[in-house]
């Protein structure tokens, strides 16, 4: 499914994203230059640890940071050509929900418990597609039978329902109005694993109907071997290597995707303990001067530890922020 | 539902039968005698004591405990020592005026009350949530008689443009109104504010804002319903307050409702006003905290189910 790829066009573009929060008067730096490119119809993931910036990533995308605890947001996303974080307010929100839409992680929270669920899709139908409220009750109640929930269900509360049943009310709402583009922050992370089969493959199936493209925010390395086509690990809001499944998988390169990997169980091997990667994510207040990873990375060098690094390109589309892989390779 | 509302209008019954064998006791022993009151020093003994038996104090506590509460079954609240009326009537006659200013109390409360907390709470720590909160903690901390008071110097004395007191037409409920809802008014916005802060953050709004609606709608139809328990329950005590008798307000404004009612029977120890007062009180209560839980469950779908699960268990 892949072969076609190349020809598609660029659906979205994002260049040097910078998010930085604030707390008690200090600057917390979320993101820091992050760029990645998607196409039409294909599945990017992003990859890291909890706290590396990947679900601000996709706030900042959507423009839905808190207000109250964002400072300042920086660099470009293009969407279809156009400009995201200048586009005034009232443009960006024909755009939400109904070209870009948003899974959320805990589908416990991400309902509203005093509306039935399918007022909750229909609201959206109503808004982006001018319908009148019996019609648009009538996608809402298709839209539900799509996740898998019937019919006679439909008045229910979001508190009569079980986590993965909510999780497929929240897909429903973000599916609701057909995207171009759907961000996925952390979809199985609050469910357990037979669910999170069962909403991947949802997931996944209502992808390939409908032609849309995904960005797969996870720590899963799983999740990404089943639906992504390019993958970026993102580390200390960076992305420290980018590239295509197959080349992550097949070869990781940075010292920190090659931990990452080392942290998976092997069934064919028989391994007493896992290989963690030792350490913790830097201080986002207090980054280091220059590679982010250095202070955990056993093969860090002093020329590692003075300036930022760049992006290295390995093989074709595959980047590394590593000095010292160039050289390797 | 309607079997949650029957069981709890049953569970009144027994609570003001309580409340009406308690503040009978207390009357009962608390020291001072109501007929010496009301036939004043120059009083001989003799007419004392056949006033005494008139009156039927001269009975054992049991007896007139019983005949007390027989007489509230029927809706008999005894007559007013002072003036023979019946205190059921004057009660009666009395609670519209007391209604009429109480909810237009609290109808003025929520229309600006709520407003100014979710202004607060989408602008929290700006300068104009900065200076609301200062004039809100103003107004609550302003006593209601001294505001009560102001406002009939200016807007009556001085400006002539409402009348000063008395009851008639809506003009006479302006001022009483404003003087009677200032604390509760700045009551409810902090409360808006505080639990609307709480909701603003969660994730179903966020949610709601990703689906690209308009912020107001956001607020108003997502935020708000979730906000609102904390803020009916203080409506709710406060209304009942109101209800009950606002003492002061109908004192400075000369409104000749429940609140002078029964601070002129404790005055002239008129018992079974007192008593007939304490008891409104209590079943207005009771009404108001039953129709404040069954907005409860109209507003939020998962104390509804509480209800209608613990009407099915009992």
């Amino acid at each position: 499914m892949e072969h076609t790829k190349s020809n598609k066009k660029e659906l979205l573009s994002v260049r040097n994203l910078v998010v930085e929060y604030t707390s008690g008067g200090e600057a917390i730096h979320a993101v820091n230059g992050v760029s990645f490119e998607l196409e039409e119809g294909s599945t990017i993931g992003l990859v890291g640890e909890t706290g590396a910036g990947k679900t601000s990533i996709a706030r900042a995308i959507l423009r839905i940071l808190p207000d109250h605890a964002t400072r300042a947001v920086s660099g470009e996303v293009y969407f279809k050509g156009k400009e995201l974080l200048t586009l005034p307010e009232n443009e960006m929100r024909t755009l939400r929900g109904k070209s870009i839409s948003m899974i959320f992680q805990d589908p416990m929270t991400a309902l509203n418990p005093v509306k039935t669920v399918v007022d909750q899709i229909a609201e959206g139908i109503r808004l982006h597609q001018k319908m009148g409220k019996a019609e648009s009750i009538r996608e809402a109640v298709k839209m539900l039978e799509t996740v898998g929930i019937s019919e006679d269900r439909a008045n229910e509360y979001p508190h009569q329902f079980s986590g993965g049943m909510k999780q497929r009310v929240v897909i429903a709402i973000a599916l609701a109005c057909n995207p171009e583009l759907l961000i996925a922050a952390e979809p199985t992370t609050a469910l357990d694993v037979t669910i999170q089969a069962q909403v991947l493959d949802l997931m996944q199936k209502l992808q390939k109907d409908r032609g849309t493209a995904m960005i797969m925010i996870t720590h899963d390395l799983g999740v990404v071997a089943g639906v992504c086509d390019t993958v970026a690990v993102v580390y200390a809001g960076e992305v420290i290597e980018y590239g295509s499944k197959e080349d992550l998988f097949d070869h990781p390169t940075h010292p920190y995707t090659q931990g990452l990997f080392g942290a998976l169980p092997d069934l064919t091997k028989n391994v007493k303990r896992l290989s963690p990667v030792e350490g913790l994510p830097p201080d986002p207040t207090n980054l280091p001067a220059g590679c982010s990873f250095a202070p955990r990375c056993k093969y860090a060098t002093d020329a590692c530890r003075q300036a930022p690094v760049g992006m290295t390109e390995m093989t074709e589309k595959h980047f590394v922020r590593c000095i010292n892989c160039g050289k390797e390779a | 539902m309607l079997r949650y509302v029957g069981k709890r209008l049953l569970q009144m019954i027994p609570i003001l039968l309580t409340v009406a064998i308690l503040i009978f006791t207390l009357m009962y022993f608390v020291p001072g005698d109501p007929v010496q009151i009301l036939l004043g020093d120059s009083a001989t003994p003799e007419q004392i004591a056949e006033a005494r038996v008139r009156l039927g104090l001269d009975k054992p506590y049991l007896i007139r405990l019983w005949n007390y509460l027989v007489g509230i079954i029927h809706l008999d609240f005894g007559t007013s020592y002072l003036t023979g009326s019946s205190v059921a009537a004057e009660l009666f006659s009395r609670f519209p005026r007391t209604l009429t200013l109480s909810s237009l109390s609290i109808l003025f409360t929520i229309v600006i009350g709520i407003p100014i907390g979710i202004q607060c709470a989408i602008n929290a720590n700006k300068l104009s949530d900065k200076i609301w909160m200062f004039l809100t903690m103003l107004g609550n901390s302003m006593p209601g008689f001294w505001l009560a008071l102001m406002l009939v110097i200016i807007f009556s004395v001085q400006l002539g443009l409402l009348p000063s007191n008395g009851t008639g037409g809506i003009e006479y409920y302006i001022l009483p109104v404003v003087a009677n809802s200032i604390g509760s008014l700045a009551d409810i916005a902090r409360q808006t504010r505080s639990s609307m802060l709480e909701v603003i953050r969660s994730d179903y709004v966020v949610t709601a804002r990703s689906k690209g609606l308009p912020e107001n709608d956001v607020i108003w139809k997502h935020a708000l319903p979730n906000a609102l328990i904390p803020i009916i329950t203080v409506c709710g005590s406060r209304f009942g307050f109101m209800l009950g008798g606002t003492v002061i307000i109908e004192s400075v404004f000369s409104i000749p409702g429940i609140g002078m009612y029964m601070v002129n029977g404790i005055n002239s120890r008129d018992y079974p006003v007192v008593q007939g007062s304490i008891i409104y009180i209590a079943f207005i209560f009771a009404i108001i905290m039953l129709i404040t839980d069954l907005i409860y469950a109209y507003v939020d779908p998962r104390i509804k189910a509480q209800y209608v699960k613990a009407a099915k268990k009992a």
